[in-house]
């Protein structure tokens, strides 16, 4: 699997990719709020737990299974994985964004001509997770190089959220990411090697986005 | 070595407005005492009890129950469950259960509160197939450690998971786990330093969004974190602070708010739950 194409991969790894994971902050707007999260060493333990236990890494291990899927061309069990994901969601709120982003990324894939023609039952709403698989399949990114790029996103996109509202600076932010790569590293070896229980460690999330929802003053969407 | 591999297999029948205990396969320690009707005939409560205080490690809790069309069950437990400190990580303590409710049955599930021991290998799995017109509401309530003799649930092993589906379609699906370390037992990510976890739940009833709003009101004055979402055909809560009385406390106000929605009668909590009158704001 050496031949991923290094541009496919920093085009879906990219924040410009127009899925909209900017207007979200997944809790970590309340948990600055709440002084949960007051400084960069906090967003970094939050980030360590959450890669590890948390709904990213079940998230993660759902996207290995689809990727399995993309592989079959299995329209049903793409169906399937899809359903489980949006009863699984921790909130109304990580619901309706994993939708959002998965619908707008389905868009794209589509109006780029890239969707997989044996595809013709639509996934409506779609989950991030299933569009993503789609996408990294369709764009002939390997199985790892998917698993980093998800884990790197998301990962990325919560620090910057945290630079936002802690706040917290640029190079800090840069600083947490680049010493992040070992954990994302070390995770995305352990998922792609083993499928792994479906599970998580989501009290915290799950909290901290449910009081998001009814948050009083906000940046970030629910 | 003498693992209790207990089973209880019930079914409840509609019987003209009744609702009837028809079948009950019940093996040691499980026991169920025989049902009675606080609410009238059509609502059928029923306990459950585990003998012999507690489960070790091995232990395993078999539960099957089936509501057939137009029964109506509140199913709860005589006393609070605990689960010792398993002899070895790999020894679980594991309690499975299966629900099928058919149409237009109720199920309400609320246990007693879990105790968990420090050390104890945990693993709970609840599924519920539920048919379209049916609805169930239900709560499940852990204490990690015995905080009161300052305990904290180190070296164990906890895993909850909840699935909800209908016609092979999943409507909620919950896979929580933590392990018993410094940093599950102190992060914010899991139980950020409290001792109590909570959840309910109602599925197969639409919650418009107005009324999540009326029904966060009831909770305002938790002193522990309790916060409201709406799942894809329902809702659900959870809970994370000191005290399983007050957790229960607003568990039990948001059923009697939906109560009066799905079943149009107040909630009638069972006999044996012997709750204190005045809650324990943030103490317990």
């Amino acid at each position: 699997m050496s031949g991923t194409n290094l541009l496919a991969i920093l085009q879906l790894a990219s924040p410009a990719l127009p899925v909209g994971a900017y207007s979200y902050s997944e809790g970590i707007e309340w948990l600055v709020e709440r002084g949960v999260i007051r400084s960069a060493t906090d967003l970094e333990q939050w980030l360590r737990h959450e890669l590890q236990y948390g709904s990213v890494q079940l998230d993660a291990r759902v996207v290995r299974r689809l990727y399995g899927v993309m592989e079959q061309a299995d329209p049903t069990a793409l169906a399937y994985w899809n359903q489980w994901l949006s009863a699984q969601r921790d909130t109304e709120e990580l619901r309706y964004q994993s939708w959002q982003m998965g619908n707008a990324l389905i868009k794209l894939l589509k109006d780029m001509d890239l969707f997989p023609s044996w595809l013709t039952t639509p996934i409506q709403p779609c989950n991030y997770g299933v569009a993503f698989a789609i996408t990294a399949y369709q764009w002939g990114i390997s199985l790892a190089d998917s698993l980093k790029i998800y884990l790197f996103s998301w990962t990325a996109n919560i620090i910057s959220a945290g630079i936002r509202t802690i706040p917290i600076g640029q190079t800090e932010g840069q600083k947490m990411l680049f010493r992040l790569h070992a954990l994302i590293q070390e995770q995305s070896d352990v998922l792609t090697r083993e499928a792994g229980e479906l599970e998580s460690c989501t009290i915290g999330l799950g909290l901290a986005s449910m009081y998001h929802e009814t948050q009083y003053s906000r940046l970030f969407r629910s | 070595m003498g693992y209790w591999q207990g089973e209880l297999i019930a079914t409840w029948s509609r019987q003209e407005e009744a609702t009837v205990l028809t079948s009950a396969y019940v093996t040691t320690p499980w026991q169920l005492q025989r049902p009675f009707y606080p609410e009238g005939r059509d609502w059928c409560h029923t306990v459950a009890l585990q003998l012999g205080g507690g489960m070790v490690g091995g232990d395993q809790l078999w539960l099957r129950g089936h509501l057939q069309a137009g029964t109506r069950v509140c199913w709860t437990t005589a006393t609070a469950g605990k689960v010792y400190r398993s002899l070895s990580p790999e020894v679980r303590q594991v309690s499975k259960s299966h629900w099928r409710v058919e149409a237009q049955a109720i199920l309400e599930l609320f246990p007693q509160e879990t105790i968990l021991f420090a050390g104890a290998q945990f693993h709970q799995h609840l599924r519920i197939e539920l048919h379209p017109t049916a609805l169930c509401c239900g709560w499940e309530i852990y204490r990690f450690g015995r905080t009161a003799r300052g305990e904290r649930f180190l070296g164990g092993t906890w895993r909850s998971y909840t699935e909800i589906w209908c016609q092979d379609q999943p409507l909620w699906i919950d896979r929580q786990f933590l392990r018993g370390t410094p940093e599950f037992l102190d992060s914010p990510n899991a139980l950020a330093g409290q001792p109590v976890v909570g959840t309910f739940w109602l599925v197969g009833w639409d919650v418009r969004e107005e009324r999540v709003g009326e029904l966060r009101e009831l909770l305002a004055t938790c002193a522990g974190e309790i916060a409201l979402t709406r799942l894809l055909k329902g809702l659900m809560g959870r809970y994370r602070g000191r005290s399983t009385a007050e957790c229960k406390h607003y568990f039990i106000s948001l059923w009697q708010a939906l109560r009066q929605e799905y079943a149009h009668r107040p909630a009638c909590l069972p006999r044996v739950w012997q709750l204190k009158e005045e809650v324990p704001l943030g103490h317990g």
